[in-house]
This record gives structure tokens, C-alpha cells and sequence, in this order.
């Protein structure tokens, strides 16, 4: 296990994300979501795109009114990352596909290594 | 002597675009050059949600649209994706077919000069690109002439039509343009485009990308495969080949199948027809794979790829720079086995295409 | 238990329907039961169906020679009329003769014809013909404007599903108000029309189950009656991944939608199937396993293939669960008539 310093607490602010050069040739990716942090390896596990370079966004359920079709509400802002090739969501604190465990093809794994951030003295620190 | 490399990998499908719209537009003549609202008409908005453009969004340069910078390009496509060989379909914003058939032949001759001027030009000195002969299919006697214009010119492999051509492509008005593609010793790929369609289904519009986006453009050629089969183009033009891109491939098979089932009923309807439609394929058909099915057992999809002879029919194809990208690498998995894997990520397309075994090394080799 | 799941009723006339049908509708030509648009090479009518639009010549074929011990069956719906009251009449008038002549037998079970486009009219008939005790399940056509998972057609599915009334939707002719059946354009010839159209069926499933049709009704079912068990399922494959990519749009799709597949049932005829058997095995596990296959002669027409003349290879998509068990399994009121 070695440790890595991403940076200064201040120089990743909440809503951010840094890749870090570790584990992997496409490295890490740190995200600090509303202050807690989280290290998503930054391989998509469908096709191996890079991942941690998608879109921090949130996501949609469903919202069914009686005698109406189904709609939708946007939640979970900031909390998923989405790859930035097929679009699948990965929700930053699991690491796991936000979609059900029904919707998975068998040959795909549907979760993302996750790896232990810390911070010790004001730096953000990636344990990989 | 200059050193080569064995060529591994061919892509059959990657889409360039210019930096901006005046790079093709400086090809056209007058009166067409100055045209009001020419633009407009070459960048239709999209009508379903775009999804970031339909790009893949690590593909997009630092300036210019994604698909216009051939460094990054190349980078992507040669290094990290391990491609050899690309071929250039010219689809989607400046590329829209247009209604009126003058400019339609037109814009199609301007796209063309723009592709030799530049990815299989300026930014091919490496050699590994090679493009398509865009026409207007609602202007056959101009796309004729188009077809003839480039049909010595080495760097363009095979014709393009679109998806929509307001009737399907059996029908006796394009065979001249089959005509002049034999004549070239050169296949038609038909590739789904933007603009001149309508959303329409049979049965009425559906609401969302991920329902049109996922069989429109399988019914479309679905309709164009089974049209080309019964009207007897592959019988009156025995050099005839043609190129299903981006539609699919495991929905042919059994609807191939069910076309033999109905020919053997009522085949008196086409006497013209002396061959059973399925023994047609081999000879004058072919799938791009992207994106390559995943459905739940592999050994579903192993099975259909086995009744519709991908061996034979299927070529690689990345779709770069898409959203829904297939990575060469992981596209077509090995339980496939290694002889199946070759031909679909070369010898398809090298027999296709006449292309060589090996090619000149360049500065994207390690 | 054999069981027919596909016969087309046909009247001995227009006029057993027209008579039905107050005037001056009346009037309006109803058109060929068997389309007009898109017209076999070949005699519209098998050779062994003779006698095909009476109900007692057309039972001694189909359960005497052909063995049957039960059939549904579905009348023409004549297209789409460009008159909306002319089309809710032709409705109207249809299921009452079929209650009266084919259903008043003891073998032969009915549909009840809907006209989607007018929902309000549709539900009355569902609540007029739902408690006959040979009606099995509802019936509407493959070709409209919008496709079923459209919100304005859910009270219909609501109401058959709340009856234990599956939802069969049928290619019925051509040649009426429907829009052109093929994507790129007008077909030229009759196997043209007769290969492409069961694709259609692909249209409505993909609505039905984007649409969440499925997740708020888990008890209805959808029958396709023409040719889709054999093209269709491969479709549904690409849908599967454009949800998982795009899923932000349709949250309320819980399932990946192949997994729908067991609120849908095929109608094959022997036709459908390739002749292979590695392939026609690779077909029956596509559609769903062993479930959703129910076997429909399509009696009297051209394409009939029937249980007895034309041996059917030995195959385990064709065992007693496609001749009758599924439908036994898929139809609640099959046994109650």
C-alpha cells in the first residue's frame, strides 16, 4: 500500500475531482463530494474508458402520479460520476452502477475498485 | 526501403469533421456558396436529446469541434486504440443530405473535395486513412457522376448513401448508381445520417433516444436489405456489394431466414429471383460491428453470430469518436476465437477492400 | 390439451357486419378482410380450409382434421377507418357477430375488438363483452398512429389486465387509414410487405416497456399473433444497452428490457421458424424460453401450416407446452367458455 498526496485540502474543493498517477496506467480518480472524500480507479469496468473524467452529476427516479404516465425527479447532484464513453452512472461513494442489479449483463463487473483517502495536516491523501 | 508493419486492426467506421463549416463550404460553387441559411440547413438540431453531441467527451481537442483535430485523433485512434487502418464515413453536422437535389449533388461533390484536402490529404501522410464517396441519393444521374469522378482515386473505398432516401434502395430508380459503383469496383455502405428523414416509425413516433435510437435505424435497413434481396439487384448486378453500417447484425439472420420462408411461398411474385435469398449475403453483403450486442448469455449472442456467419459478414468498427464507442480491444471478445477474431478485425475488410497486408511505419508506431 | 391460438374469423359477407352497423356508417365500404394495399401472388386461402367462414365447416377442419381442442379465434378489424365513428361501429357490430356465430359454438374462444384510437368507446366494449364467458382477450391492431406505450392508450391496458384479458395485437390487411408499414418507404411487392411487417410489432414493444407499461401493470400481457416470435427478440438486445447508457431518461423502467419478455407472448406458426434445428432452437430461447410460444395455425390463410399435414420436425420448441400448455398458462378464461 503506498500513499500518494493529491494535494491541499484547498486545492480540491467540493464538486471536484484530481486524477491521481497510481495503481494503474489511467490512474485514480479522487472526488470530494460535499467534504467527504472518495478514490474511484479510473477504468470503467464495461469498456475501460476513463472513467473519472465524466461528468459529476446527479441522477433520476422515477415519480409515478396516480392515473398518469411515470416522470422523473433529479437527485442525488454531485454524488455520481458518469463515464464519459457509454454514460454509465457510478455512484462516487459506493463506487457501484446506479443501475439495478437486474439491468447488469452477467460479463460485466457493475462496480469500480475503490481505494481509502484521508487528511492529515491539510493534504488530501490517496492510500493505493 | 521504408519500414512496415503488419496491419492488425481495420476500423470501417470513424466519423471526421472540419474545424468549421467554411472548410467544406470553400469546395462549393456559386450560387450555392452564398446561399442564406446554408448552414442552418447542414446542422440540423437534433430532435431527441444529443447526450453531449453523441460524443465521446475525452474526444474532444482543446479547440475545434470532436473529430476535427487529427493529432488528437490519430493519438486515440493509432495509439490507444491500436487501429491500423481507418475509413471515414462523413455523417451527422455538415454532412446533412439536403432536400433540393441541385445542392443535395453539390454539397455531396464539396464534402468530397474536403476529405481529400485534408484527412486524406494533408492529414494523411501517414496513409491510414482512406474515405467514402459521398452522393445525393435524390439526384442519381449527379450521384453517377460523383461516383465516377473519384472512382480512380485510391484513397476512397467504397460509395455512401444514407438511410433515408425516400424509397428503399431495391427500387429501380438508384440502379444506375449501383451501375456506377460496380463500374468503380467499389462497395455502397449505407450509414444512418441526419436531416431528410422524418421520425416516423410504421406505427408512429417514439418518444425518447433510447427507443428510436436503438431500432430505427435497424428497421430502416432491415427494409433496404430485404428490398435489395427480393427486387434482384445482387442478380442484375453480380459485382454489387453492400455495407450495413451502424444498423446491427444480429437481427439479419433471422429476418434473412424468414425472407427464404417466404420465398419458397411466394416466390412466384419474383421470378426474377433464381437464388434463395440467404445464399446472396455471403456474396454481396456486409455488417460493420459497432455496437457489438450484450445481451445477457454469451452464448445467445455466439449462437446468432454463428447463424449469420459473422466470420464471413462482420467487420470491425469503432464508430469513433461516439459516445458509444467500441474499443478494438474489447469489442469482440475472445471466446469468440482466434480465427473469427482475425477476420473481423482484418481479412473481412481486407478482402472487402482489397487492402494490402502490411503498411508503411509511421510516427504513431513505438 | 391442443390449442389453437390464432384462427381468423371471417364473415360469410360484408353484410353479417354492415347489417349490424346503424346508417347512414352503414354505407362506407368495408373493405377486403384480407387487405387490399399488399396482395399475395397466391390465393389469399389455404387449400384445406374450405368452408372458412362457417363456423361449423371451419370447426370440423380445425379440431376434427387438424386437432384442435380449443381456438381463438380474432375477426378482421377491416384497418383503420378514416371515419372514427365508422371505425368504433365496425367494432361494435364485428363483436357482436362474432359473439353470435363462432362463439355461440363450444369450442371456439373470441377477442374482443378494440379501436384503440377511440379509448372511451374501446372501454365500454371491454365492460359489454368482459363477463361473455368466451372472450379470452382483447384485440387491437398492429397498425396505428402511436404506439401502445403512449399514456392515452393506458386505461385500455388497465382495464384488459384488470379483467385477466391478455392484449393481442394483430396485422390485419392493408389498405385502410394506417401509415406506410415499412420504414424506408412504400413496399413494392407482397413479400416486401409480408417479411417487413411483423417488425412493427418491435415499435409498440419498445413504447410499452419505455413507457413503464409493464412496471405499472404487472399482470397484463401483450400477444403478438404475426411473425415477430421469429425477428424480434434480437431488438430488444440494443435496448438493453441503451438503457443502461441512458437510463436517466426512463428511471421508471426497472428492469432491462429483455427481462420484460415474460409479460409477452408470440403466436408461431410453423413458418416462423427457420428449418434448422441449431436455429430454430437458438430462436425459441431468444423469444423467452419455453413460455412465450403459443401455436396459432392463422387458419384459413395461405400460411397456414396445421398440426397434422406438414409433419413439424422433432424439436423442443415444439412440444405440448407451445400446442397448448403456454396457452392454457397465458389465457385464464380459456377453459371457462
Amino acid at each position: 500500500m503506498t500513499r500518494y498526496v493529491v494535494g491541499r485540502v484547498s486545492e480540491l474543493p467540493p464538486g471536484s475531482v484530481r486524477i491521481v498517477p497510481a495503481n494503474n496506467p489511467q490512474g485514480i480518480g479522487v472526488f470530494n463530494v460535499r467534504g467527504a472524500y472518495y478514490a474511484l480507479k479510473n477504468v470503467c469496468p464495461h469498456q475501460g474508458g476513463p472513467l473519472c473524467s465524466g461528468p459529476i452529476t446527479g441522477t433520476t427516479v422515477a415519480v409515478q402520479e396516480p392515473g398518469a404516465a411515470p416522470s422523473f425527479a433529479w437527485v442525488r447532484d454531485g454524488e455520481i460520476v458518469r463515464c464519459p464513453w457509454h454514460r454509465w452512472e457510478f455512484d462516487i461513494t459506493t463506487g457501484r452502477t446506479v443501475f439495478t442489479s437486474r439491468m447488469r449483463v452477467a460479463t460485466y463487473r457493475v462496480e469500480v475498485e475503490t481505494f481509502r483517502v484521508t487528511t492529515v495536516d491539510g493534504l488530501v491523501v490517496l492510500e493505493a | 526501403m521504408r519500414e512496415e508493419r503488419p496491419i492488425r486492426v481495420i476500423d470501417c467506421d470513424v466519423h471526421f469533421k472540419p474545424v468549421a463549416a467554411e472548410a467544406v463550404t470553400e469546395h462549393l460553387p456559386e450560387p450555392w456558396r452564398s446561399r442564406r441559411n446554408l448552414h442552418r440547413a447542414l446542422t440540423k438540431a437534433p430532435v431527441y436529446n444529443p447526450y453531449t453531441g453523441a460524443m465521446r467527451l475525452d474526444a474532444k481537442p482543446a479547440e475545434g469541434p470532436t473529430g476535427s483535430d487529427p493529432v488528437l485523433a490519430g493519438r486515440q485512434l493509432f495509439v490507444e486504440a491500436g487501429v491500423d487502418l481507418a475509413i471515414n464515413i462523413p455523417v451527422g453536422e455538415h454532412f446533412c443530405p439536403l432536400l433540393d437535389p441541385d445542392l443535395n449533388a453539390a454539397y455531396s461533390a464539396a464534402v468530397n473535395e474536403w476529405q481529400a484536402a485534408t484527412w486524406l490529404g494533408a492529414f494523411n501522410r501517414h496513409g491510414r486513412y482512406r474515405g467514402s464517396i459521398s452522393v445525393a441519393v435524390n439526384n442519381v444521374p449527379a450521384a453517377v457522376r460523383e461516383v465516377e469522378r473519384w472512382a480512380g482515386d485510391p484513397r476512397f473505398v467504397q460509395v455512401l448513401v444514407p438511410h433515408h432516401a425516400g424509397a428503399p434502395y431495391g427500387s429501380p430508380q438508384f440502379d444506375p448508381l449501383w451501375e456506377a459503383a460496380c463500374r468503380a469496383g467499389l462497395p455502397v455502405a449505407l450509414h444512418s445520417n441526419v436531416g431528410a428523414e422524418t421520425y416516423h416509425t410504421p406505427v408512429g413516433v417514439l418518444q425518447r433516444y433510447p427507443e428510436y435510437n436503438g431500432i430505427g435505424h435497424p428497421l430502416f435497413v432491415a427494409h433496404h436489405l430485404v428490398s435489395l434481396l427480393t427486387s434482384g439487384a445482387f442478380e442484375r448486378f453480380p459485382a454489387l456489394r453492400f455495407v450495413f453500417v451502424e444498423a446491427g447484425f444480429s437481427i439479419y439472420a433471422p429476418l434473412v431466414s424468414r425472407l427464404d420462408r417466404n420465398w419458397e411461398k411466394l416466390g412466384g411474385e419474383v421470378p426474377h429471383l433464381r437464388a434463395r435469398p440467404s445464399s446472396q449475403l455471403r456474396d454481396h453483403v456486409r455488417f460493420s460491428s459497432q455496437p457489438v450486442d450484450e445481451p445477457e448469455a454469451f452464448a445467445d449472442l455466439a449462437r446468432i453470430w454463428a447463424w449469420g456467419d459473422a466470420e464471413h459478414l462482420l467487420l470491425f468498427s469503432s464508430d469513433y469518436p461516439h459516445w458509444d464507442f467500441d474499443d478494438p480491444s474489447r469489442a469482440i471478445s475472445p471466446r469468440f476465437g482466434d480465427a473469427l477474431r482475425q477476420r473481423v478485425m482484418r481479412d473481412n475488410a481486407r478482402d472487402l477492400y482489397g487492402f494490402p497486408a502490411r503498411r508503411p511505419a509511421d510516427e504513431y508506431d513505438a | 390439451m391442443k390449442v389453437d391460438a390464432l384462427v381468423r374469423a371471417l364473415p360469410r359477407s360484408d353484410d353479417e357486419i354492415r347489417r349490424r352497423i346503424p346508417r347512414p356508417l352503414r354505407d362506407i365500404p368495408l373493405g377486403s378482410p384480407f387487405g387490399q394495399r399488399y396482395v399475395p401472388p397466391i390465393d389469399d386461402v389455404h387449400p384445406r380450409a374450405g368452408g372458412y367462414d362457417d363456423p361449423g365447416r371451419a370447426g370440423e377442419v380445425l379440431f376434427d382434421q387438424l386437432g384442435a381442442d380449443l381456438a381463438i379465434v380474432i375477426p378482421p378489424n377491416r384497418q383503420l377507418r378514416t371515419d372514427r365513428r365508422h371505425e368504433v361501429a365496425v367494432m361494435r357490430a364485428t363483436n357482436e357477430w362474432l359473439a353470435e356465430t363462432w362463439l355461440a359454438g363450444s369450442r371456439f374462444r373470441g377477442s374482443i375488438q378494440l379501436s384503440p384510437r377511440d379509448v372511451a368507446a374501446s372501454l365500454a366494449e371491454i365492460e359489454r363483452w368482459s363477463a361473455h364467458p368466451a372472450f379470452v382477450q382483447v384485440a387491437v391492431p398492429l397498425h396505428v398512429h402511436a404506439p401502445y406505450g403512449e399514456q392515452e392508450y393506458f386505461p385500455l391496458w388497465e382495464a384488459a389486465a384488470g379483467h385477466g384479458l391478455p392484449v393481442a395485437v394483430h396485422g390485419d390487411g392493408s389498405g385502410g387509414a394506417e401509415l406506410t408499414p415499412a420504414m424506408a418507404g412504400e413496399p413494392t411487392r407482397f413479400i416486401e410487405y409480408h417479411t417487413l411487417f411483423p417488425l412493427n410489432a418491435i415499435v409498440h414493444l419498445v413504447s410499452v416497456v419505455s413507457e413503464g407499461v409493464f412496471d405499472r401493470l404487472p399482470e397484463l400481457v401483450f400477444v403478438f399473433t404475426d411473425g415477430a416470435a421469429g425477428v424480434i427478440p434480437p431488438f430488444l438486445w440494443r435496448e438493453d444497452a441503451k438503457a443502461r447508457a441512458l437510463k436517466e431518461e426512463m428511471p421508471w423502467v426497472r428492469e432491462r428490457p429483455t427481462w420484460y419478455l415474460r409479460q409477452v407472448r408470440f403466436v408461431a406458426r410453423r413458418d416462423d421458424f427457420p428449418r434448422e434445428p441449431e436455429h430454430l432452437e437458438t430462436v425459441r430461447a431468444l423469444a423467452g424460453d419455453g413460455r412465450s410460444l403459443l401455436y396459432g395455425s392463422n387458419f384459413p390463410m395461405w400460411d397456414l401450416v396445421d398440426f397434422a399435414s406438414e409433419p413439424w420436425p422433432p424439436a423442443s420448441a415444439f412440444d405440448d407446452d407451445f400446442f397448448g400448455g403456454n396457452a392454457v398458462a397465458t389465457y385464464p378464461r380459456l377453459r371457462a367458455g
